[in-house]
């Protein structure tokens, strides 16, 4: 230590030296007196975080249903389904011959549904697992996912009262959640959903997420945004920082964005020019970046290099 | 799958469990340490939201001490060559009191100036603080012969060198301050860190607030650079290093038994794991009621205690600097009262406005942020069942109202503003200690070191409470209570009591 003191405590007599020896007896006293009634093994604090985050879950798969571009509904059920944050996801968990993979996927469904044991994922069928899925799942398969996982939700604490949702494609899936959970007023938030595709016929969900906007007293406002194609009540091209700030109403507001990366690179050049602070503006993580070699901080001479891993073998597969 | 065979299994990585694993790994005994999650340091962690990584559960580390003047907890890192680099802490707190009794005091590390200081707040109160600190050193310094002593003390060198040091170990805080005449308004200011313990002053045992005081202000604070996240991979290399196996992502099913001695382990992979010796970083209640048979001696120790405070942090990333939002120091205690007993009381509910212990990070590591940015953490403790009601759908509105109280009253007490800043916000609660650790019931503050419970009593019945032979046990739950300081160090003691069991096994 330090500094050490030199001064020295007279011994304080109003304190019994003996008590010291009453201190074993005292305890083992205690011991004998307490219950013998058994401990639980999961207490509540353990029981929520069971149920709220379960490692695994099961569904059976109760309706199939093709949308437009690829994209298939799967409408899953399951005894009890771990309650979540609209705009969060699952990750399913699968062996597609031999290989362990997961993959995630966001939730279109409602955390209100999630208390019926009803969920739902919409999948775009464009890769490895995506497309295993689409040619595999079938109606009555049992399928097993992680529990609700991610922070792309809305919190009042962080963000403005009004969220400008930018969507392109598949990543209509967490505003659909979030839209639905607004209507059941278990979210409190004005949303604004700005989403794109490239025709009238490539939005997926069209017809129910405009019933929703109708029905919503102007808290969900859906904009078709085409980047294809002229059609009546729809804008055309891409999402603008003029389309943002057209839509975006007169109050202060946060931009959610979930879509494929193209979609974020154009994005984020135009709410550059809005003057947003960062605190305002979030990306969900969307799939993998197709051509990551052609972006900015890509180092060139990694380009084309293979690498050879090596996995130290874990004391479990010994 | 074929069966493994180890000299000693430690169940879970968090602090006690790591420092275990390190002491055995290094005597030589061939070593496994088993964890659930798929990331060493339980509590000693980080996590990233947005572009901030923030540090989820210390606040300041004791016992570290500097190169030349190492504490015991620094002495034990330099012996298993742990490469750390840690940041000192420049005051100890400052503490602010709201409510009948106002208070707002800026407390220093180092004895003599914390003595002058509080005489400047305090008049009159130098003699008997003084008397704190000079019983408070004794008290370390008793502790430590009977470590050494491996438990076996001399009478009478201790009733000689060490008599205050067993006079107050059956009191609580209240007794001896009283004893020692300390002003009232001196014992407020040198209660403050009563919330890193948990219990009210009239109950919490006067050893381990001493040890805990004296550790603080005469040694100091340090935090890792690199979160406490950066202390556990530390842990992690020396383990391999010294020829430790640490199995990730595997949950200890069972402790075999036979003929009432440890035989090993069971995982829920359903492997077999033989050893003679497991060290338990799981605490008991865990232990007893979910690996072990258990027997009425088990429930009726675990129901003699009480188990500690359940954790709540709110986590905030904040687009603004410290400088810009007005806070110069790295700790601040937000208390709505002096009367610890009545804030003891209020972590029974989540109604009332509850104590705040806040962290501000940047002060003492500027470049934890990225620039123009800042992190800020408000801790407070519950109790019993007041996360009881909480169900999957009320979850988020119950932690986050606690959130929005802490941030108004911290906005008000300091005079500062932090709501329009929040740019990320993150809260874990009794809950998320529970998922992540299996913390049992949320808690983070093993079991309350009453006067009856303390680390003297304890200690003086590890033998006693082995209740199967070879199984012992380390962190915030075992016999040095909690914190980090402590954890660490209990896992270094029960790795070395594992070491001799093994030895005399052996002979």
């Amino acid at each position: 230590m330090s500094d050490q003191l030199k001064v020295n405590v007279k011994p304080i007599g109003l304190l019994n030296l003996l008590a010291f020896k009453k201190l074993v007896p005292g305890r083992k006293k205690r011991i004998g007196k307490a219950s013998d009634e058994k401990i639980v093994g999961t207490p509540p604090m353990n029981a929520l975080a069971q149920s709220m985050h379960p490692d695994v879950q099961t569904f059976r798969i109760t309706g199939i249903s093709k949308c437009p571009n690829d994209v298939t509904i799967y409408e899953l059920k399951s005894k009890h389904v771990a309650y979540f944050r609209a705009g969060q996801y699952l990750s399913v968990k699968l062996d597609i011959g031999g290989y362990k993979v997961t993959r995630p996927y966001s939730i279109l469904s409602s955390p209100k549904d999630a208390s019926k044991g009803k969920c739902a994922l919409g999948i775009k069928a464009d890769g490895f697992v995506s497309e295993h899925i689409a040619k595999t799942w079938k109606v009555n398969d049992i399928i097993t996912t992680s529990g609700p996982e991610g922070t792309f939700y809305y919190d009042d604490i962080r963000d403005a009262g009004t969220v400008v949702g930018i969507a392109g494609g598949c990543g209509i899936m967490p505003f659909y959640s979030m839209a639905q959970a607004i209507m059941q007023i278990t979210e409190k938030f004005k949303l604004v959903l700005l989403y794109g595709s490239r025709s009238a016929e490539d939005i997926v969900l069209r017809d129910e997420l405009d019933d929703m906007a109708e029905r919503s007293c102007g808290a969900i406002k859906v904009v078709h945004v085409l980047s294809e194609q002229e059609s009546e009540g729809c804008e055309t091209g891409f999402v603008t920082k003029e389309l943002i700030s057209k839509h975006a109403g007169d109050e202060p507001y946060s931009i959610f964005m979930c879509g494929p990366q193209e979609m974020y690179d154009f994005a984020n050049k135009e709410i550059a020019g809005l003057g947003l602070a960062k605190k305002f503006v979030r990306a969900e993580l969307y799939g993998q970046i197709n051509n990551i070699e052609t972006y900015d901080k890509f180092p060139s001479a990694e380009e084309g290099r293979k690498y050879k891993m090596t996995i130290l073998a874990s004391v479990q597969e010994l | 799958m074929k069966d493994l065979s180890y000299d000693v299994v430690v169940i879970g990585a968090g602090n006690g469990g790591l420092a275990a694993a390190a002491t055995t790994a290094q005597k030589g005994l061939k070593t496994l340490l088993v964890e659930q999650h798929n990331l060493p340091g339980g509590f000693a962690s980080s996590f990233v939201r947005g572009r901030f990584e923030f540090e989820p559960s210390l606040h300041e580390m004791c016992d570290v001490g500097v190169q030349g003047c190492l504490g015991g907890a620094g002495e034990f890192f330099e012996s298993i060559g742990l490469k750390v680099e840690w940041l000192r802490i420049a005051d100890a707190y400052r503490m602010v009191v709201d409510g009948e009794s106002k208070l707002d005091v800026t407390m220093p590390f180092g004895t003599q100036a914390y003595i002058d200081k509080m005489e400047e707040y305090v008049p009159g109160s130098r003699e008997s603080v003084t008397n704190f600190f000079e019983l408070s050193q004794e008290v370390v310094d008793g502790i430590g012969y009977i470590g050494k002593s491996k438990g076996n003390p001399d009478k009478q060198v201790l009733m000689s060198k060490y008599a205050n040091f067993l006079k107050t170990a059956s009191y609580t805080l209240d007794q001896v301050e009283k004893a020692l005449k300390i002003p009232d308004k001196a014992c407020e200011i040198l209660n403050a860190y009563w919330c890193y313990i948990g219990t009210e002053t009239s109950r919490v045992n006067f050893t381990i607030f001493a040890a805990m005081m004296l550790k603080f202000i005469a040694g100091g604070a340090v935090i890792p650079k690199n979160r406490s996240h950066e202390i556990s991979l530390a842990f992690e290399s020396r383990i391999r290093e010294f020829g430790g196996d640490i199995m990730y992502s595997t949950k200890v099913d069972k402790i075999l038994v036979e003929d009432g001695a440890v035989a090993g382990v069971l995982t829920t992979g359903g492997r077999k794991i033989k050893a003679k010796h497991v060290i338990s970083n799981a605490a008991k209640h865990i232990v007893y009621s979910q690996m072990l048979e258990q027997t009425s001696e088990m429930s009726k120790e675990c129901n003699s205690r009480r188990i500690g405070g359940k954790g709540y942090v709110a986590y905030f990333g904040l687009n603004k600097t410290m400088e810009e939002i007005g806070l110069t120091d790295y700790s601040y205690f937000i208390y709505p009262s002096t009367d610890t007993k009545k804030m003891y009381d209020s972590f029974a509910s989540r109604d009332g406005d509850p104590l705040q212990a806040v962290v501000c990070l940047n002060n003492v590591n500027p470049g934890c942020s990225p620039e123009g940015t800042s992190m800020l953490t408000i801790t407070t403790i519950y109790t019993d069942d007041a996360w009881d009601d909480v169900e999957e759908k009320n979850y988020v509105k119950a932690k986050n109202d606690i959130a929005r109280k802490m941030i108004a009253r911290f906005e008000s007490v300091m005079g500062v503003s932090i709501a329009d800043a929040i740019e990320e916000f993150e809260v874990a609660s009794p809950e998320t200690f529970a998922r992540y650790t299996g913390a049992y019931d949320g808690g983070i503050y093993g079991y309350e070191p009453e006067a009856l419970d303390s680390i003297m009593p304890r200690l003086m019945m590890l033998d006693d409470d082995m209740h199967v032979k070879g199984l012992r046990f380390c962190g915030g739950f075992a016999f040095r209570c909690h914190g980090y300081a402590s954890s660490y160090m209990s896992g270094n003691t029960a790795g070395l009591l594992t070491y001799r069991d093994s030895t005399e096994v052996k002979s």
